[in-house]
């Protein structure tokens, strides 16, 4: 028994000691586990830092190269634009130059010229088109469109060509197709052209044939030639950008390389596909096959026809805003085919000033111009309180992004014309605008309550010719007034400006400043000032030598005087609308005086609309020249002196 | 040697021979780990050695005889302790393919410091028509490992003639088994 009990014991401390070996081991093992653990922490935390370190420079590298594409697409708008303005000078020249009496030999010249322009302005477009639709910068606009109007005014162009070249030219809209359909007109007649084009520019013999029909569930547009054809090999390179079926085709035929492409993305854009089917000698057939949605012809009337709208070209007086002298000359005689009243505006200001003075059925509205812009001009237009308000304006502009036109609508404007300007698209712009006008005639009435115009020798002011500039104005008394009364007011610091100028040593500007009051001067009949100003002019651009300050001093001393004598003359613009003014009671003059004040640093253009409407009403005479002064200084955004004067109209009232 | 191995041959001599032979095995081989085994420890293999080597004189037993009942007992133990790996395997065939290059991968991983043996195997061919799986450990335990095969494919329901070829190479000792299926569920 007691060897029993001694084995026992012995059981027992051996199961003690392995349980606390165990334990011992287990302790060891989870340490470990743990110091694992910690381990994997520390290496996880490290990943995560790791990870989001590199996704910060991937958005870097991400944000970078959007930015170098912005960069570039910019840089591709501001290109284009540079390189239209220039092309609108030489096609609208051209474009004139054409209509001149020249030889046959000087006009097949002058016809080349103008060929080669235009194929140059296709290129510029297809290149800034490309850029566009690489930059996704293009957004399809659909509208519901009159198809066989559509497909009438499309093809004419391309009727005449295939007639000048001696082949068959056919369009055809399928009868079962609906009147209306919704697409975006520009966008499909940039498919069709291109396709067109194409197809008269590889067809000798033969013909070629349009086709617009239901087809599927949507539509099938196919342009079919019977020109030379596409081999199989070169069938699947046909939409690649910067390739043509074969480089030879480069050389004979001309073109970037980018027109399919940009068809083929646009056809994509409609949600749609481009097909081929080409026989080499034989021929070659496009399908776009489009899903447009049908309209419903009650809600779109169509608009007027072309007979009433031309009646009206006549009897329209348009204004022109553009400061570039080369473009007003295009613009000018474009206009004068239709035998319409053309007046010139070198900026917005002048603009609005002789839209006050005038009645003016439409504005044809440049956008980048000296003192005021183009947009800045048409938010006035669009917010002043005048008839003239709803007036059609028109932008006219050499940047023709979407941005630019989104821009122009957002101030307002009705429609975009793109530089260089084209005759066709002039005209039916003059079209469609003028007649609104018409329907909207009755209220213009009241405009028309303009002075009659003077003739020369009833006005005279010392120093002023005013009988060559009033003839310059086609002899509006008003309009020569307020550009006197601007002239004085944009340059009756010469003095100063000149010092510091010359202290800055800066003679670029001073001779910039010189050439602007030598012409300003020369129009408005100012010749001693054009003079005094094309000699310094002359001295600082010719010489580099800084023009004595006597002469300076004379300048000065002239435009003073001017604007003694100019105040000494009947302010036509105030006798003007004398008849019209209102009477207010001094409590709503002075409530609307505090909602002026309160409104300066906010909304300058409210502010001005609202001192505008207070200027229609009675007011005392030192009452109408603070709020004159105000007028002024609001024009030059000086918003101190503005308030400065509208605390004194308000003391007035006490 | 781990501790599972010392552990298993504990329940098995005490399911056998009771508990006053193990004391006896204890007593007379004196261990330096003083028989306190646990599973989770790691052991010398020695102790093992001379325990079975004491069991035979006391049993009258054979030691290659009393090494493959162990095989067979601790085999049974793998399949009820670690079924996973055996119900993954399917066969008999398939469980051996894998000793080497899964489940000892595993084993490591839990215990860094194991010795295993190395399995290598080789595919029936026509001239050869047995599976051939390699034994090879400094041990020669290879009618352990023959007694694992064994309790394997009892596990699996199937039965195999197994022939073995023993071979030493300096402390290595070698063992090739080959297994011809004769009988399966």
């Amino acid at each position: 028994m007691s060897t029993d009990i001694a084995r026992v014991t012995r059981r027992l401390e051996r199961e003690r000691t392995a349980r606390k070996e165990a334990e011992r081991l287990l302790d060891e093992k989870s340490l470990a586990l743990f110091d694992k653990n910690m381990e994997l922490e520390v290496l996880s935390q490290s990943l995560e830092k790791l990870v989001a370190k590199r996704t910060y420079e991937m958005q870097q590298a991400r944000d970078e190269a959007l930015n170098s594409l912005q960069v570039k697409s910019d840089f591709i708008a501001n290109m284009s634009h540079e390189l239209r303005t220039p092309m609108n000078g030489v096609l609208g020249i051209l474009t004139l130059l054409s209509d001149e009496a020249l030889s046959e030999q000087q006009l097949e010249l002058v016809k080349v010229a103008l060929a080669s322009g235009k194929h140059l302005l296709g290129v510029i477009n297809d290149i800034l088109d490309f850029s566009k639709i690489e930059a996704n910068k293009i957004e399809i606009e659909n509208a519901a469109v009159d198809v066989v109007e559509y497909f009438s005014m499309v093809c004419a162009p391309f009727k005449l060509q295939a007639k000048d070249k001696g082949i068959d030219f056919t369009a055809e809209v399928a009868a079962a197709t609906p009147a209306y359909l919704m697409f975006d007109a520009f966008r499909l007649t940039q498919v069709l052209s291109n396709l067109l084009s194409n197809a008269l520019k590889f067809t000798e013999t033969g013909g070629v044939s349009v086709r617009f029909a239901p087809h599927q569930d949507g539509y099938r547009l196919s342009v079919s030639d019977t020109g030379i054809g596409i081999s199989k090999n070169h069938l699947s390179s046909v939409f690649n950008a910067f390739e043509q079926a074969d480089t030879s085709i480069t050389r004979v035929f001309g073109g970037t390389g980018l027109g399919m492409n940009i068809t083929k993305r646009i056809v994509e854009m409609f949600e749609g596909a481009i097909s081929i089917e080409s026989e080499l000698g034989k021929g070659t057939t496009f399908h776009v096959d489009v899903a447009f949605e049908q309209v419903d012809i009650e809600q779109h009337p169509k608009v007027n026809s072309d007979e009433e709208a031309r009646a009206d070209l006549n009897s329209a007086r348009i204004l022109l805003v553009e400061d570039n002298a080369v473009n007003q000359l295009v613009a000018q005689k474009m206009l004068a085919n239709w035998a319409c009243t053309v007046d010139l505006a070198q900026n917005g200001q002048i603009a609005l000033d002789m839209l006050d003075a005038h009645p003016y059925s439409l504005v044809f509205m440049d956008l980048q111009m000296p003192v005021m812009g183009g947009i800045e001009a048409a938010k006035r237009i669009r917010a002043s309180l005048a008839a003239y308000s709803q007036i059609p304006i028109v932008a006219m502009t050499a940047h023709s992004s979407d941005e630019h036109i989104k821009e122009c609508q957002q101030a307002g404007m009705d429609d975009h014309l793109s530089k260089p300007i084209d005759r066709d698209r002039l005209q039916a712009m003059l079209h469609k605008h003028l007649t609104v006008v018409k329907q909207s005639q009755p209220t213009q009435e009241h405009v028309q309550a303009s002075p009659a115009a003077l003739s020369a020798g009833q006005i005279q002011i010392h120093e002023v010719d005013i009988d060559s500039s009033l003839a310059r104005v086609n002899g509006d008394w008003p309009l020569l007034y307020s550009l006197l009364e601007r002239f004085v007011e944009e340059n009756i610091g010469i003095e100063t400006h000149y010092q510091v100028l010359k202290s800055l040593d800066d003679q670029k500007a001073a001779s910039i400043e010189f050439h602007r009051i030598k012409g300003g001067g020369a129009n408005l009949g100012l010749r001693e000032v054009s003079k005094l100003a094309a000699d310094m002019e002359d001295s600082i651009a010719l010489k580099q030598i800084w023009p004595c300050d006597i002469k300076v001093k004379l300048l000065q001393s002239k435009l003073d005087a001017l604007k003694v004598n100019l105040s000494g003359v009947d302010n036509p613009k105030i006798r003007l609308g004398k008849a019209d003014l209102r009477t207010e009671s001094d409590e709503v003059i002075q409530t609307q005086m505090h909602k002026i004040k309160g409104l300066i640093n906010k909304d300058l253009l409210s502010a001005e609309t609202l001192l505008n409407d207070l200027l229609t009403c009675l007011l005392s005479a030192p009452m109408l020249d603070e709020l004159t002064t105000a007028q002024k200084a609001m024009s030059r955004f000086d918003t101190q002196a503005v308030s400065k004067s509208i605390d004194k109209a308000i003391a007035l009232l006490g | 040697m781990k501790g599972i191995v010392f552990t298993e041959f504990s329940e098995m001599i005490v399911g056998m021979f009771g508990d006053d032979m193990l004391d006896d095995l204890i007593d007379e081989t004196k261990p330096a780990s003083g028989g306190a085994y646990t599973a989770v420890g790691t052991y010398d293999h020695q102790e093992l050695l001379n325990m079975v080597v004491e069991l035979s004189h006391r049993t009258g037993i054979e030691v290659p005889k009393l090494v493959h009942t162990f095989g067979l007992h601790l085999g049974k133990t793998f399949t009820e302790k670690f079924t996973t790996f055996f119900v993954e395997s399917g066969s008999t065939l398939k469980f051996l393919r894998k000793i080497d290059n899964h489940i000892h991968v595993e084993v490591r991983k839990l215990y860094p410091d194991a010795e295993l043996p190395v399995f290598s195997f080789k595919e029936p061919t026509d001239d050869e028509p047995a599976f051939k799986l390699h034994y090879q450990s400094t041990r020669g335990l290879a009618e352990l490992a023959h007694g694992l095969i064994e309790a394997t494919s009892a596990y699996y329901g199937e039965k195999f003639d197994i022939k073995r070829d023993e071979w030493q190479e300096g402390d290595v000792h070698h063992c090739v088994f080959s297994l011809a299926l004769t009988a399966s569920k």
